[in-house]
């Protein structure tokens, strides 16, 4: 897993959402406001990430969600990782709320990029210990370094 | 009884993108419509096709060839059934 990519996110300690639509677009303007995408791409963008929950939840289960989206108007592969500790009513896959919902963003053309990221995801939302540290940080730094720890080696 | 048959395949991917997070799922959900188990194994790593984190753990690029081995009754339908799918490219693109 590239470090780049963790230590470049936005990071969000506790988001006022409580339910899948607002959970998106929160997340999706902290990614403006980090500068990780465009505001005024901003609408557009938002329209796919709900475009694709359609096709089937980005729940993976586990209380844990990564909606994504590609586009040619994303210069670089760009991650926002947010916490709900109440949960996010998300449709996910297993039923249960979401807590922790990593966005991943992504130019069209970094298919591999976006694989790696969705495997180190996948790999997190299996560890116990990961969801466990990850719902006990005490904020958004500390949030960061428990997954830049958890970025190591593939 | 006296043991579940076991059936193997091997598939190439050959949708653009890879075994991203859609066609995971659709894996998945494809491979627990039957009773049997399944394991996908590529390059040595082999894991659960049950289950979508696991699934996604192999980030499988287009063109990766996955060993599917399936146990149970209903093995070789289910090992049909992933194969047509994977086939398909997950009715992605051309």
């Amino acid at each position: 897993m590239n470090p780049d990519l963790v230590a470049g996110a936005a990071v969000l300690e506790a988001i006022q959402a409580t339910d899948k639509a607002s959970a998106l677009e929160e997340i999706l303007g902290a990614a403006v406001q980090a500068k990780l995408v465009a505001k005024k791409d901003k609408a557009a963008l938002l329209d796919r990430l709900h475009a694709r929950e359609k096709l089937g939840s980005t729940g993976i289960g586990n209380g844990v969600a990564i909606p994504h989206v590609k586009g040619d108007e994303i210069g670089r592969v760009g991650l926002v990782v947010a916490r709900s500790l109440p949960g996010i009513d998300y449709e996910a896959i297993d039923g249960r709320p979401v807590h922790t919902l990593f966005l991943l963003l992504a130019p069209t053309d970094k298919g591999q990029e976006h694989l790696a990221a969705l495997k180190w995801i996948s790999g997190l939302a299996r560890d116990t210990d990961f969801r466990r540290f990850f719902l006990a940080a005490e904020s958004a730094p500390a949030i960061r370094d428990l997954l830049l720890e958890m970025s190591g080696p593939a | 009884m006296n043991g579940d048959s076991i059936c193997r395949a091997t598939v190439t991917l050959g949708n653009k993108n890879g075994l991203h997070a859609r066609p995971a799922y659709l894996l998945v959900q494809t491979a627990n419509a039957y009773a049997a188990s399944l394991k996908v194994g590529r390059d040595g790593m082999v894991v659960d096709g049950k289950s979508i984190m696991a699934v996604m753990m192999l980030a499988a690029e287009s063109g990766a060839v996955l060993d599917l081995e399936s146990e149970g009754p209903d093995c070789e339908d289910q090992i049909r059934a992933v194969r047509a799918l994977i086939e398909s490219k997950f009715g992605e693109d051309g």
